[in-house]
């Protein structure tokens, strides 16, 4: 006997308590164990736990877990971590781009409802409360990034960038796994989880694997209290703006502050104006 | 699966030795930086834990250090005077250089051999200290004392 799903009236869907949090949380979960403790057998059957109790549960969620499933997985396959050398920038950087391709391909040309987009042109100006939080997030990352970089010792897990062209790969790595973060977490996973959770529900589930993402490539020790929270912030103003390109611009000021904070941890005659 | 930071805890912990110490053995680090590796703040690259790992393998010298008791305990069984451990020749295994005393039996020099090696569970070259051996003489003389440990033996020189 085939196993029929759960059918879910549509004014049940998007509820917070349902059997459907079940595979969102234990997709959350296999986040933290892939990402976070670096444990793959527990990651792995976390995740494939998430896929087959929304198989059983809901078989929408299903379909939109499979794409989120299949972008963690293809990043899971490489090591995750900050050395900037041409090869290792070039492998990551392949598997970061399939892990946003795979799900944007088959949700627009397998599935067919296109649920995963990058809205990089909206038509819609920046408010001036927008533009300001903006100058916030740069003040922001100036008064938290030096301290916990620099007292917690964390900033060893970049590589040491005195040189040119070390640098422009540091700045470039830096940028271009900020604007990955928006492109997966933001706009693939959190808007397919929206789709089954309340707006504030599937911001805390991705908010996991984002944060844990984060944790692997260097954000330790008390990381997790800065990059949860800054996590939830990106998904609430994606939410708020429905502009990837806001999220983005967020995303890589905070990021030029990460930047110039690790050229002075390795340097510290340089770009002496931090204060921690 | 076990972290690298377990891991390097688990290696030096075993060697025995400090964060300092593994540092300066290691070399290119220093006690800070052990110090995150082992609580997982900072992942070393893998260069540098492989140095770190080769430094914390505990050396047969100080594990026959760490054994002293027992390896007295073995010595008194076999007439065993004196201990002596010489720098192994590159590749070679650890050297006990042995004074035996007079009443000591022909097989008290194996037997002590065989039960030094099943104690440490490595093999051990274990020679009579024979001055007219050219070779244990130039062992003995790089050699620092097992047994009696050189505190003790400078008290029994003291009270002689």
């Amino acid at each position: 006997m085939t196993a029929q799903p759960v059918a879910i009236p549509e004014r049940d869907r998007r509820q917070a308590l349902s059997w459907r949090l079940l595979p969102g949380v234990l997709l959350s979960v296999s986040g933290v164990l892939l990402y976070g403790f670096g444990t793959d057998l527990g990651g792995y059957g976390a995740l494939a736990a998430a896929l087959v109790t929304a198989a059983v549960i809901d078989r929408r969620l299903f379909k939109d877990l499979v794409l989120i499933a299949a972008g963690m997985i293809i990043i899971s396959a490489v090591p995750l971590d900050s050395d900037i050398s041409i090869g290792h920038m070039a492998q990551m950087g392949s598997a970061l781009a399939l892990a946003v391709l795979v799900p944007y391909a088959v949700s627009r040309w397998v599935y067919h409802d296109h649920a995963v987009r990058f809205p990089v042109n909206t038509g819609q100006r920046w408010s001036r409360a927008e533009r300001l939080y903006l100058v916030f997030i740069v003040a922001l990352g100036y008064a938290i990034l030096p301290f916990y970089m620099i007292s917690t010792g964390v900033y060893q897990n970049w590589p040491n960038v005195s040189e040119p062209d070390a640098m422009i790969r540091l700045f470039i790595g830096v940028n271009a796994v900020g604007i990955w973060d928006e492109l997966f977490f933001v706009c693939t996973t959190f808007t397919l989880l929206r789709r089954h959770f309340p707006d504030w529900l599937a911001n805390v589930l991705q908010a996991f694997v984002f944060s844990s993402f984060l944790w692997e490539l260097g954000y330790h020790a008390w990381g997790p209290l800065l990059t949860y929270p800054f996590a939830l912030l990106q998904g609430y103003t994606f939410k708020r703006t429905k502009s990837l390109t806001y999220v983005v611009s967020v995303h890589l000021l905070f990021d030029l502050v990460l930047f110039l904070v690790l050229v002075h941890a390795h340097n510290r005659q340089w770009l002496d104006f931090f204060v921690y | 699966m076990i972290s690298i930071a377990q891991k390097l805890r688990a290696a030096r912990e075993r060697s025995g030795l400090t964060q300092e110490a593994l540092a300066a053995a290691a070399g290119g680090v220093n006690q800070a930086q052990i110090s995150l590796y082992e609580r997982g703040i900072v992942r070393p690259n893998d260069d540098v834990a492989e140095r770190i790992l080769r430094a914390a393998k505990p050396r047969p010298g100080a594990v026959l250090h760490q054994n002293t008791e027992r390896i007295a305990a073995i010595g008194r069984r076999h007439s065993v005077t004196r201990v002596l451990v010489a720098e192994p020749e590159p590749g070679g295994d650890p050297v006990l250089i042995v004074s035996l005393a007079p009443s000591a039996a022909p097989h008290d020099l194996s037997g002590f051999a065989v039960e030094v090696e099943d104690l440490l569970d490595a093999s051990v070259e274990v020679l009579l200290d024979d001055p007219g051996d050219a070779r244990v003489r130039d062992l003995a003389q790089r050699g620092t004392p097992l047994l009696p440990s050189a505190e003790a033996a400078h008290a029994s020189t003291d009270a002689g």
